[in-house]
């Protein structure tokens, strides 16, 4: 069962209804039920895992809560190993055993366990890393050890969330239940509009922009010129409308049930430096690695570097790209077990680290040039660099293969197409119009004249705008890319 | 009190605007179908105003083997072989998107431009009674038939029956789609679309015959491993979308005195065990047939009669993939085997409805 199925829409209204009625005490219970429900419905085995995850959680929260000093460390280093074991085996273990085996031997199966049967349960990265946060919360002693383990359990697998997050923080997500959860027509109406917004990015947008796509990177040999560049920059809106089209339903359906859920995406493309894009691009995930990962990291490399300089470097430019430099290839890595990711991770670690490095020297050329940072052109240049640098990696991202990914930014050129111009127009037209829209949509409160439109009219507009969302969804319904992850 | 009045505002409020959303989607709906209609129509039309491309057929000899089928058929027969074998001219007529109703009306026009054929080899697909055959190429032999396909009260979208009730628009969602791939297809070759419309007007019968085997040079797509586990596919059981169509066909044929061959093609084990419903399917056409005069059955999707292990004869299929076409080697053996078969059966005389592969 997905979103985007008409047996989902029977079960959230169901949902709605039962959470809706239920006596408070019952509703964390009511939604959990729900949350397992829908998870199950793709693999009993998938849920099974899932429970026994749950289970675990909360009996490593409880066992630290009882343990102070070493021994609350052993309880927490045992329960992180406990709960990345099942993602390590299923998601990364086939990789590491074909990356050893291919350095001693040159003809290495795709999938050295596939004997075992192994399959990744869809979501695992997302309520491993909800578990983890919570279990980090816990021990730092950030988070009230959850003592009611339904609460703990529709946390971890709350269903807006399961598939492909946000990674909702516990604190956030448990401090709302379960009084948030009542009906209010104001949540439920931006709810759902959030809903049909979300629902446009992913089969208007994205999946519009995926036919031509993924033709121009199964055969990029079979395009040329501007083709193949036209492919990554739609690719780069692909990957956006995807991922943020079900961030933004997960939030609205989060929101439907009264519940507030962090934000996953903030404009990216609009980003001045790549810092601000990883401020801005999949925030739940950045902000999980920046404090669970990049700032751990960074401090005990602070503590143990007393010197100010190291090998000529300063010790501060060091402990960041080192930490930096780890946490992006994990980030990599998170995505998919495969050298490309791992690639894409180190090329944004590469950006990230000599945007650092030069930052004095970039201040100080436009000074030289009486270039104040509220200029306008000067925005404009950063936000197209910043642009093209991210684009580029996306290269990385999406190529199957290394070589794949050389050989499309190889053919890239300026040379117009000799074919396919109608259908660039086209997508190109399209990705314009919602540029368009997500900007009104973007600043919808600031506009008095869209706050103040009568209520008939707005919903002539949403019901045109669903008719829209009729005519223009792609046929070929794609799976929302971040369901690989 | 000052509370409970905002929530009871609050949900007038709600009820007003979601009356408004459903009066207002059901007027749009309608509306918006009827300019897509329209559009789709006037588009269509515009189609029709150029000519049937018929092109000459293969090879040389006394008579002609007419061959109707989707793109398995297309792949699969090598027209050369069977021309050589039989001794007559072969005009082959089967891509993908060609299902029942469009080799009907695409006979009758045959008919009256060639007369009668010799014989008709009929390349059997899975997905017969399941698929409809498309729009592009169905305007161009009857004009009416869009329109028709176009009613909104006789379609359901079988994604979801029950939003079908609801939209005329997501009712017919296939058949927009449909219109909308074909203008984006136009727009992105235009070259092709060029040549397709000087072919388009050129004169009858002047056009070089298309080349057999467009798989020639095309990589090999065929899973050759064996998963664990892999998706199957059920058959849709006669008459399906058009299947009601076949049977009009072989009815025509029938009267017209044509000797009809119903071939199941041979599919790669993997598609087959993928396409797993394969004797419900039989037993399907073998009903079918023994409805007509005149109608032999040849089965080489089996292992008695076809090499259906070796990968080497088949450009893409395997476990979880249900589209499975030989390949110019696989097509050349496999024409050659059932030329000699059908010969064997002209010549015996056989004009019994039986499966001949008994």
């Amino acid at each position: 069962m997905i979103f985007l199925s008409t047996g989902f829409a029977v079960f959230l209204a169901a949902v709605l209804v039962l959470a809706f009625l239920a006596p408070p005490r019952i509703k964390p219970a009511v939604l959990l039920a729900a949350s397992l429900f829908f998870y199950g419905f793709f693999c009993l085995s998938f849920l099974l895992l899932l429970l026994i995850q749950i289970v675990f959680v909360y009996v490593c929260a409880r066992g630290m809560g009882k343990c102070v000093g070493l021994k609350r460390k052993s309880v927490l280093l045992l329960s992180v190993l406990g709960v990345l074991g099942p993602l390590f085996v299923l998601k990364y273990l086939n990789f590491i055993i074909r990356s050893v085996v291919s350095l001693f031997s040159s003809t290495t199966s795709e999938k050295p366990l596939a004997w075992l049967g192994l399959i990744l349960p869809v979501g695992i990265s997302f309520y491993t890393f909800k578990s983890l946060s919570y279990l980090l919360e816990v021990y730092h002693g950030r988070l009230a050890i959850e003592k009611n383990p339904i609460r703990l359990g529709l946390y971890i697998s709350f269903f807006p969330q399961i598939l492909a997050g946000p990674i909702d923080r516990a604190r956030n997500f448990l401090s709302q239940l379960p009084s948030a959860i009542v009906f209010n027509p104001a949540h439920l109406s931006a709810g759902l509009k959030l809903l049909a917004w979300g629902l446009f990015k992913k089969i208007v947008v994205a999946d519009q922009l995926a036919r031509y796509v993924n033709v121009v990177f199964d055969r990029p040999q079979d395009f040329q010129g501007l083709g193949l560049l036209a492919g990554l920059i739609f690719y780069s809106f692909q990957i956006y409308c995807d991922f943020s089209g079900y961030s933004d339903m997960a939030v609205g359906l989060a929101k439907t049930l009264g519940l507030d859920t962090m934000d996953n995406f903030r404009y990216p493309y609009f980003s001045r430096s790549i810092a601000e894009f990883w401020g801005r691009w999949h925030i739940s995930l950045s902000s999980w690695l920046r404090d669970y990962l990049f700032l751990p990291m960074a401090y005990a490399l602070s503590r143990k570097i007393k010197a100010e300089r190291f090998l000529l470097i300063k010790t501060e430019f060091l402990v960041y790209g080192g930490a930096m430099g780890i946490t992006m290839l994990l980030c990599g890595l998170w995505h998919g077990p495969s050298w490309t990711f791992v690639l894409w991770g180190g090329l944004h670690a590469f950006y990230l680290i000599t945007s650092r490095a030069t930052k004095k020297a970039r201040s100080g050329w436009l000074r030289r040039l009486h270039l104040r940072p509220a200029n306008v052109f000067l925005i404009g240049w950063k936000m197209l660099t910043t642009f093209c640098l991210v684009t580029l990696a996306w290269v990385l991202f999406r190529s199957p293969s290394l070589s794949q990914a050389w050989l499309y930014l190889r053919s890239i050129s300026f040379q117009l197409p000799r074919s396919g111009i109608g259908q660039l127009l086209y997508l190109g037209s399209l990705l314009f119009i919602f540029i368009v829209a997500d900007a009104v949509m973007k600043s919808k409160d600031k506009i008095r004249f869209l706050k103040n439109i009568p209520v008939p009219v707005q919903a002539m507009v949403w019901a045109l705008f669903l008719c829209l969302i009729i005519i223009l969804a792609a046929d070929t319904s794609n799976e929302f890319l971040y369901f690989q992850f | 009190m000052a509370g409970q009045d905002i929530q009871t505002i609050k949900i007038k409020k709600f009820i007003w605007g979601s009356l408004c959303l459903a009066v207002s989607f059901f007027l749009f709906d309608r509306l918006l179908f009827l300019a897509l209609r329209f559009g789709a129509t006037q588009y269509y039309a515009s189609l029709k105003v150029q000519e049937f491309p018929w092109r000459k057929p293969a090879g040389a000899g006394i008579g002609q083997i007419l061959i109707l089928g989707t793109s398995r058929s297309n792949f699969g027969f090598d027209d050369d072989v069977l021309s050589a074998v039989l001794n007559k001219k072969v005009y082959k007529e089967a891509r993908a998107g060609c299902y029942p109703q469009y080799h009907y009306y695409f006979y009758q026009k045959y008919k009256k431009i060639f007369r009668p054929p010799s014989l008709v080899i009929y390349g059997l697909d899975y997905f017969i009674f399941e698929n409809d055959s498309s729009d592009l190429n169905l305007v161009r032999l009857e004009e009416t038939v869009f329109w028709e396909r176009m009613n909104p009260r006789r379609a359901v979208n079988p994604a979801s029956p029950w939003l079908s009730r609801v939209s005329w628009l997501y009712r017919l969602k296939p058949k927009t789609d449909e219109w909308l791939a074909d203008l984006w297809n136009s727009l992105g070759k235009p070259d092709e679309r060029e040549e397709s419309a000087a072919k388009d007007s050129s004169p009858r019968h002047g056009l070089p015959r298309l080349r057999r085997g467009r798989q020639r040079g095309m990589p090999r797509e065929v899973i050759v491993e064996k998963p664990l586990s892999w998706d199957k596919r059920f058959y849709n059981p006669f008459p399906g979308k058009e299947g009601l169509f076949l049977d009009r066909l072989l009815g025509d044929l029938d009267g017209d005195g044509v000797p009809v061959f119903l071939v199941f093609l041979p599919d790669y084990i993997g598609s087959n065990e993928t396409n797993f419903e394969q004797e419900k399917y039989k037993k399907d056409i073998s009903r079918l047939a023994t409805r007509h005069h005149k109608v032999h059955i040849i089965d080489f999707n089996t292992p008695e009669k076809f090499d259906l292990n070796d990968f080497d004869l088949y450009w893409n299929g395997g476990w979880g993939v249900t589209n499975c076409h030989l390949d110019d080697k696989g097509a050349r053996l496999f024409t050659g085997q059932l030329a000699r078969e059908i010969k064997k059966i002209l010549k015996a005389g056989q004009t019994e409805n039986k499966p001949s592969n008994r």
